[in-house]
């Protein structure tokens, strides 16, 4: 392999040889986000490298304690901004579990497809800029189209694209669009040829295959004890989707399949994402498909707000809008760890309660964390230009990464 | 077995173990096995779970701290998560720690990936981990006053207004974390080898052989002949 024969010089600590330093960031063109990576070179390659983080830390933790448990929602946003409608949904159900609601069926089956959609345009993006770092600039953009077709579906049921602050404690934020089910399926109809377009493009091509294959590799216990989740673990063979270990959501409905890799290489994390792009696909089309009929929230008065038609008509209806609004939603007293299948991994909520309107400790557990840990012995030995291709391989995103 | 069978099993088992050190093990209505230890098994603990044959709790999930201000007694909890890939469950481990400069040691040898998160736990907590191998803040910049999370630690931060004229928020120097070599031997030993390196190091050896700057016995060939020499000896003698 071309990319991987090593220069002639050879580092040795005892002869007094001194490395070449590098700053890859904190503000570099190669870097997706605000990431310091100091890095000696021993000519090409990589000797040490030592990753720096914290440049985007906004104390989103000791924030919550301030915030209702709705008001949260607006955080989680800012996190994983790539797919934050999943953010949402994820803390949206932790509350839930703590209050001990059940949300009807239509919600779970529209939660669901929230999910996937998030799924396909987090793993599009992923794997369009793994291209363009790897020097392949057309897929990208041939995916973007389609992304900016989701994009439009999400602004027209949350209002927002970006920042989409969708789901309630309860249900959802708001009914669904009628034309919403023609939309979904209009979306999904091209997008199996579209992943097959970018596999000829580049899963066989030879120049983005030898510069992925065997770079970056991890061994599955390893990645265990690393912390590794989603698509990241499961390319190093490991069978883990929280979506088949502890399904929520009536995830149990589905008919799907978990793609593995086997080598947790850069190639296999690229494989894995666009494998799971199908599956997300036919998760989709079966929800729609079958999306009951039912109501959009929960029946639980004290937690979910009420239409505001009937808070001006209704007595019981202005009482709890006037509860929620001054005192908040108030779960009982209790821990909870509530994990999602992220489109990034295991994004996890440990939330503690004391029956206030806020939560007392939330910790958001986030699934880039534990990967960028892992950089400064996956890349140890390898060449610098793959340091940049297996930090994009793995989706790291520096909201999340330090909230 | 169902899974809340496996789980009280699970308590059990710990319950048996530990004996003294468990202080409280349930399985509690969110369907998780909570364990609340002493500090003394802080590490012992979860490594017993991770290389026991039956549970093997092998996938690190979290590490994180919860500050009780005038609601406990011990001030700090450190809130382990750990899952059994092979059972499919999670467990929670709980260990309160306490004092003006709460410290604990680490869990980073026994699981890599606490390495960061206890980091973090230090920089936003202020419980230390001892043994940690770089125990340095991990979000916050290295000359930052105090640990946000505390209860007692204002949500605003410690500033508020603006500065008077001439102020110096920080004299401390900001001293690179520059981690000490982790290699003893050469680099070129520890990076990992293609085919074609391999071959070609081959033919190198042999080539340098041939033209004889290489001698062909490296020192370990002797030590064999040693001992055959001195069984030698030994016969002779009697």
């Amino acid at each position: 392999m071309l990319s991987k024969v090593v220069s002639d010089a050879v580092y040795d600590v005892t002869q007094g040889d001194e490395l070449y330093d590098i700053n890859l960031g904190p503000s570099h063109p190669a870097m997706h986000g605000i990431f310091d990576n100091r890095v000696k070179l021993d000519g090409e390659r990589i000797a040490e490298i030592e990753a720096h983080i914290g440049y985007c830390h906004r104390s989103f933790e000791k924030l919550a304690e301030r915030y209702t448990y709705n008001q949260v929602i607006t955080i989680t946003d800012r996190m994983n901004y790539v797919s934050s409608m999943a953010n949402n949904i994820g803390w949206v159900m932790a509350a839930e579990k703590l209050c001990g609601i059940e949300v009807p069926k239509l919600v779970q089956y529209v939660r669901v497809i929230i999910f996937e959609m998030n799924r396909i345009i987090d793993h599009l993006v992923c794997d369009g800029i793994l291209g363009v770092d790897a020097g392949a600039y057309t897929g990208f953009l041939y995916f973007y189209e389609h992304r900016e077709f989701a994009y439009k579906i999400i602004e027209r049921m949350t209002g927002g694209r970006l920042t989409t602050n969708f789901g309630r404690v309860g249900g959802l934020e708001r009914p669904l669009y009628p034309e919403f089910k023609k939309d979904i399926l209009e979306w999904i109809k091209p997008i199996p040829k579209v992943l097959q377009e970018f596999h000829t493009l580049m899963s066989r091509n030879r120049i983005f295959i030898e510069r992925c294959r065997d770079v970056a590799g991890i061994s599955g216990d390893r990645a265990l004890e690393y912390g590794f989740s989603g698509p990241n673990l499961r390319a190093a063979g490991v069978s883990y989707d929280l979506r088949k270990a502890e399904p929520y959501c009536s995830y149990e409905d589905f008919d799907f399949e978990v793609p593995l890799g086997s080598n947790g290489d850069t190639y296999d994390r690229y494989m894995v994402r666009m494998l799971e792009m199908e599956q997300s696909l036919k998760i989709i089309e079966q929800a729609v498909n079958n999306l009951p009929e039912g109501a959009w929230h929960a029946d639980v008065p004290e937690v979910f707000l009420p239409d505001k038609k009937d808070v001006y008509s209704n007595m019981e209806a202005m009482i709890y809008h006037f509860k929620i609004l001054m005192h908040g939603i108030n779960p009982p007293e209790g821990e909870v760890y509530q994990a999602i299948e992220a489109p990034n991994g295991e994004l996890g909520f440990f939330c503690v309660s004391d029956k206030t309107a806020t939560p007392y400790r939330l910790h958001f557990r986030s699934p880039c964390l534990y990967y960028y840990q892992s950089i400064e012995e996956l890349l140890r030995g390898h060449m610098i230009a793959d340091a940049v291709l297996t930090i994009s391989s793995m989706n790291m995103i520096a909201g999340e990464l330090e909230r | 077995m169902t899974k809340l069978e496996l789980q009280e099993k699970l308590i059990n088992d710990i319950k048996a173990q530990f004996k003294d050190h468990v202080k409280h093990a349930e399985v509690d209505h969110y369907g998780m096995p909570v364990v609340e230890i002493d500090p003394e098994i802080h590490v012992e603990l979860p490594a017993w779970l991770k290389n026991s044959e039956e549970w093997q709790f092998n996938h690190f999930t979290d590490i994180t701290s919860v500050d009780y201000l005038n609601r406990r007694e011990i001030r700090f909890e450190v809130v382990v998560h750990l899952r059994s890939h092979k059972n499919n469950i999670r467990i929670r481990i709980k260990t309160p720690v306490g004092g003006e400069n709460p410290k604990l040691p680490t869990l980073s040898h026994t699981f890599i990936g606490s390495h960061w998160t206890e980091r973090e736990v230090y920089d936003l907590m202020g419980i230390e981990f001892t043994g940690h191998p770089r125990m340095t803040r991990l979000l916050n910049p290295d000359d930052f006053d105090g640990h946000p999370l505390r209860k007692d630690f204002p949500i605003k931060g410690k500033f508020r207004g603006s500065f008077p004229k001439g102020t110096v928020i920080s004299n401390k120097r900001r001293e690179p974390n520059v981690a000490a070599p982790t290699h003893p031997k050469p680099l070129d030993q520890l990076m990992p080898r293609t085919v074609q390196e391999q071959k070609r190091e081959v033919m190198k050896l042999e080539y340098e052989r041939k033209l004889g700057l290489v001698k062909d016995e490296p020192e370990q060939t002797e030590a064999p002949e040693e001992t055959a020499d001195a069984k030698e000896e030994g016969g002779d003698a009697k």
